[in-house]
């Protein structure tokens, strides 16, 4: 079993030493001012395809074609390659017509959102696992339900031991909203910032001093689920964020993918030209 | 209305095994031998003869060619024939039964194609099923009890080598006790053939109390089962036939602990760590002297040391593995003799042979080569040493060894062939596991992304192929089978009958009935009640896929494993990669 950090140095540097082939490959053709756009669009059309090719792996995990971690490895490291031979197939220059310019943004778009993703998929599992475990996404929703339901069953059962509306009242001015759902507070919980938490826990304290011992008790009990919604709402932002950056990659790879195979067609037409 | 408060306390025999047994039967059994010539004043008040035989017995009655027991079926029962007679199919190589004849149903790979067609040909219905009944002409019953029976008798008897066995014969009572999977393959001889089906708990007291049906086991056992075992065990390789015969006339056999522990697991997994650990049986303490050698031979012990006020879970021994020998083989050759370094716990059902420290010093440590003996007690091992670890070594470490160990013996997941283990730090919820997991079964998921974790390892719902797999003990149609070879717990849909044994046996939850439902999505049900017609279903680590366990195939972040729990540090090499 291989470790991580020594599968990452081989694969780091299996990239730096591809890449460096590349480029003398590139500059010893150039040198003999022979021009090399044709054999390295057609490589880096070639990596392109292998690159959507994990996309299909995935769908047929019954079939000994390798593991999908495998593929992901090379994806990833072939990924960065790529980035070596756009840079030589483009002579390291702007694009300069409308099909090379889209060419080129789709590829920055596709690259930037693959490495924001590998960082993202390797930090959130992490901060997913020390503040709640491993919560389903579809359970989200009932799970926030039946909190909001004790919540409300606590309220409840405040007025009618108590014949007091004060914990009523400010489970009404304050928290109802905590239960409603997380998107308010999306960016806090990405940052991992607890500023629209600690005020409601501040302000939930300071009311202890109009409240029965009874009323107190209830207080706390709705505090707990007040930070049980919170974690919730935490592992439904970053599980959020962890599937919607595919929805970027996937699609601009796709784009990439039938705009490139275009731009080859037409270099290979017009290549006698 | 209020439920009453107070109940009697559950008593063993609240729930007789056969509620059909009348008075009569019950006499009858009662005057034949060797029931007729037990001395009833040899058992306890609490546990009359007449009450084993009243609860813990069942009258089964066969037709020639029903299957009594399978070859490779787990049973908690063993068998006294009453009237009849019954044949056993030697278990000889080449003399073997086939799956089809049995019932059975191996799952075969798929080939390439199959494979692939699996993308547009998956239902889009879940738990969708063609077919959810066995051959009429395989299965029969009665409304109350199913068996499965042989259709070719005579040919069966002509082709194979067999044996009669005629009534006053026990038979199964080595792999009742033992928990060991039947050797055999036993089928009704002659029509209206009536057994007596005696659960393991009456024949371990008819064992204790009865002399002769403790020696006739035992005698069984050590004629046909005893030496094999030592021979398997690498300590006694050695030893010529004559000398394994002496340390097999003084080995003891024990069973320790509850055989329904799955039952009593359930129960006891919301009570503290100290609890349970008192509920453990201890066969040796540290601290005595280590007069006899343990050699497991079914089920699970946890090695453990005190450890303040409580105990630290050292390792755990399963099938195979021994404790004390090195103590013992220390004394051997030392001066200072040592005693016993750690304690020795039944962990659930332990079936154990246990052999006296005289003979293997006599037999075994002096056939052994030098390099081969393990090392003796140095001083300084006494000594702890210990070493203040640095906050960067210990979030390196990731999960101490203890606590894993405490982890993984406490919830018993030690019991796991195949355990899928998800790292959470690594895994991002995608459920590509889940989805792959869907496409390989006809778009349905047979294991559950959820489960205990130990920090950032989790022990997910799915069949872990158990060692000692209690889900197959009680299966009324043999429909949950342990494959040959690969040794998969599989379950084949056509023969099961949806009783939910099995489901209700698993200790880990990881078995779930579902309905099964037909190309429209309907609930097909059974025309008698109306009741929708129930599959079990588990994890069958892909059998039928060429590509081996999809789930492990689909994770792309190196995330999920199936992993055989009997090697704790391949584990932790996982986690901490």
């Amino acid at each position: 079993m291989i470790e991580f950090a020594k599968r990452r140095m081989i694969g780091s540097f299996s990239v730096v030493v591809v890449a460096l082939l590349f480029l003398s490959i590139y500059l010893f053709f150039k040198e003999k001012l022979v021009s090399t756009s044709l054999p390295t669009g057609f490589i880096l059309l070639a990596m392109m395809f292998f690159l959507v090719g994990l996309n299909w792996r995935k769908r047929v995990s019954f079939l000994p074609v390798g593991r999908a971690s495998t593929w992901l490895q090379v994806h990833i490291y072939v990924g960065w390659a790529s980035i070596a031979m756009f840079l030589i197939h483009t002579g390291f220059n702007s694009p300069n017509g409308g099909l090379e310019l889209t060419i080129a943004i789709l590829f920055w778009m596709v690259a930037v959102s693959g490495v924001l993703g590998l960082i993202l998929s390797r930090a959130i599992p992490r901060r997913l696992t020390q503040n709640g475990g491993n919560i389903t996404q579809d359970l989200i929703p009932k799970l926030r339900r039946d909190i909001k339901r004790r919540s409300e069953e606590l309220v409840v059962k405040s007025i009618e031991e108590t014949k007091k509306s004060t914990v009523a009242d400010f489970y009404v001015e304050r928290m109802e909203v905590f239960f409603m759902g997380s998107r308010r507070f999306f960016m806090n919980h990405i940052f991992g910032s607890k500023k629209h938490l600690n005020p409601l826990i501040t302000r939930m304290h300071a009311m202890h001093r109009y409240l029965s011992e009874d009323e107190i008790l209830i207080m706390n009990e709705l505090e707990e689920l007040v930070c049980e919604n919170d974690q919730l709402d935490y592992q439904q932002s970053l599980l959020s964020i962890l599937k919607c950056w595919l929805f970027v990659h996937i699609p601009l790879s796709y784009s990439l993918l039938i705009f490139g195979v275009v731009h080859g067609v037409l270099a290979y037409r017009f290549v006698g030209s | 209305m209020a439920t009453k408060a107070n109940i009697e306390r559950p008593q063993r025999w609240d729930v007789p095994f056969d509620p059909d047994l009348t008075e009569e039967d019950v006499d009858n059994i009662l005057s034949v031998e060797p029931f007729k010539s037990i001395d009833q004043n040899k058992f306890p008040k609490s546990i009359p003869l007449r009450g084993i035989i009243q609860n813990e017995t069942k009258v089964r009655r066969f037709k020639k060619g029903d299957l009594v027991m399978r070859r490779g079926d787990y049973g908690s029962t063993a068998f006294f024939i009453l009237k009849g007679a019954v044949r056993v199919v030697i278990p000889l190589p080449n003399n073997l039964l086939s799956n089809e004849v049995l019932g059975r149903k191996e799952p075969t790979r798929k080939g390439l194609w199959e494979s692939i067609s699996q993308i547009w040909k998956n239902p889009k219905v879940s738990e969708y099923r063609e077919k959810v009944q066995g051959s009429a002409q395989t299965v029969r019953g009665d409304g109350k009890e199913t068996t499965v029976f042989l259709q070719d008798v005579p040919g069966v008897v002509e082709n194979h080598n067999t044996v009669r066995i005629e009534s006053g014969e026990f038979f199964g009572e080595i792999a009742a006790l033992g928990r060991t999977p039947r050797t055999a393959t036993i089928f009704a001889d002659d029509d209206d053939s009536v057994l007596i089906e005696i659960k393991w708990q009456g024949l371990r007291d008819l064992r204790k109390y009865t002399p002769a049906i403790k020696e006739h086991i035992d005698k069984l056992y050590r004629k046909n089962s005893l030496n094999v075992q030592l021979q398997a065990s690498p300590l006694f390789r050695n030893l010529n036939e004559e000398q394994l015969q002496a340390v097999a006339d003084e080995t003891q056999f024990l069973s320790i602990g509850d055989f329904d522990w799955h039952g009593s697991y359930k129960k006891a997994a919301t009570q503290s760590a100290a609890k349970r650990l008192d509920k453990e049986p201890i066969i040796f303490e540290q601290g005595g002297y280590p007069d006899s050698l343990v050699l497991i031979r079914a089920g699970f012990a946890r090695v453990s040391e005190v450890n303040g006020n409580g105990h630290r879970t050292v390792s755990y021994i399963g099938k195979g593995q021994t404790f004390g020998f090195r103590e013992i083989a220390h004394n051997w050759r030392s001066e200072n003799s040592v005693m016993y370094k750690h304690t020795l716990r039944g962990l659930g059902y332990t079936d154990i042979l246990v052999i006296p420290s005289s003979v293997i010093m006599k037999y075994v440590l002096p056939n052994m080569k030098e390099e081969d003996l393990p090392p003796v007690f140095r001083k300084e091992e006494e000594v702890v040493d210990f070493q203040p670890m640095s906050a960067a070594s210990q979030q390196r470490e990731r999960l101490s060894k203890t606590d894993l160990m405490e982890f993984m013996v406490e919830n018993r997941y030690i019991n796991g062939t195949a355990t899928m283990l998800v790292n959470l730090d690594r895994c991002t919820r995608c459920d590509d596991c889940v989805r792959a997991c869907a496409s390989a079964h006809d778009n349905n998921p047979r294991f559950v992304r959820q489960g205990r974790h130990l920090g950032n390892l989790m022990v997910a719902h799915a069949c872990m192929h158990c060692q000692d797999p209690v889900c197959m003990i009680g299966c009324p149609t043999g429909a949950i089978s342990r494959r040959e070879g690969e040794g998969q717990v599989i379950i084949n849909d056509t023969t099961c009958i949806g009783c939910a044994t099995c489901a209700n046996s698993c200790p880990y939850e990881n078995i779930r009935m579902v309905e099964a439902r037909n190309s429209e999505g309907d609930f097909i049900r059974d025309d008698a009640t109306n009741m929708p017609i129930v599959k079990a279903t588990k994890c069958d680590l892909c059998a039928e896929q060429i590509g081996g366990p999809s789930c492990q195939n689909a994770c792309p972040h190196d995330a999920l494993v199936r992993m055989e729990m009997q090697t704790p540090d391949s584990l932790l090499n996982w986690i901490r990669r």
